[in-house]
């Protein structure tokens, strides 16, 4: 098995932190967004093998040390897993509390807004009526 | 037909990623990491630095300056792009 965490010697760059991170677990805009915080304290170099995302981690600073550099790297990934997750979770809330307020603030737009959906729902009644009326005749002939 | 290029070895990561190609430091992007639109603007944003080359698996950058603040500079620009 191969270990997520290495520390790998190279001869024209010093010492760098192998990191092997499955694209099942993480998703590459959880690793870009860990990356990101870390760009002014490391060198990111990213790869795939096989169905795995490698990240190389070279310190900015000597004084760095690589594993704490490492951990500080698997923390932010779990953070923004974690927020990316509820991000998608609260979409629906975020985008009704946000045309809430807009609505508050213009009651123009939410009388705009009602029509629109009205006219949505009666399209979809429509459709259905007709998908309905298809399958009944589909029944009625032998 | 582009051409696919083969590692050394797993290990060996460095001299594929980063390699030196007729005088000029050579860098690779995995096609399956850095997107082809970033790849493209960053292209577009420094014509004068580098030449964008495609290969089966990644994007190829031929630098024309080779020091490592460069070849640092450049990977972190490009995730700073995926922000």
């Amino acid at each position: 098995m191969i270990p997520a965490l290495s520390i790998v010697e190279t001869d024209d760059f010093g010492t760098c932190a192998k990191i092997l991170l499955e694209e099942k677990v993480y998703s590459l805009p959880t690793i870009y967004a860990a990356g990101y915080i870390l760009l002014d304290r490391a060198t990111m170099i990213l790869d795939k093998e096989k169905s795995a995302i490698v990240v190389y981690l070279f310190p900015k600073e000597k004084a760095d040390d690589l594993r704490r550099l490492s951990r500080d790297f698997l923390d932010e990934l779990v953070n923004y897993a974690h927020y990316f997750t509820r991000a998608a979770e609260n979409a629906e809330a975020t985008k009704a509390v946000l045309q809430r307020a807009l609505f508050s603030a213009s009651p123009s737009l939410a009388k705009e807004a009602e029509e629109k959906e009205i006219e949505s729902l009666i399209k979809e009644l429509e459709a259905e009526g007709k998908e309905s009326g298809k399958k009944g005749k589909k029944k009625q002939s032998p | 037909m582009e051409k696919k290029v083969k590692r050394n070895s797993p290990r060996s990561f460095l001299p594929f990623l980063i390699q030196e190609e007729k005088g000029k430091k050579v860098l690779r992007f995995h096609k399956g990491v850095y997107s082809q639109s970033v790849i493209q603007k960053l292209a577009d944003e420094h014509t004068a630095a580098f030449r964008i080359q495609s290969e089966e698996e990644y994007w190829k950058l031929i630098l024309t300056r080779s020091s490592w603040e460069d070849i640092s500079y450049w990977y972190n620009y490009v995730l700073y792009l995926h922000r």
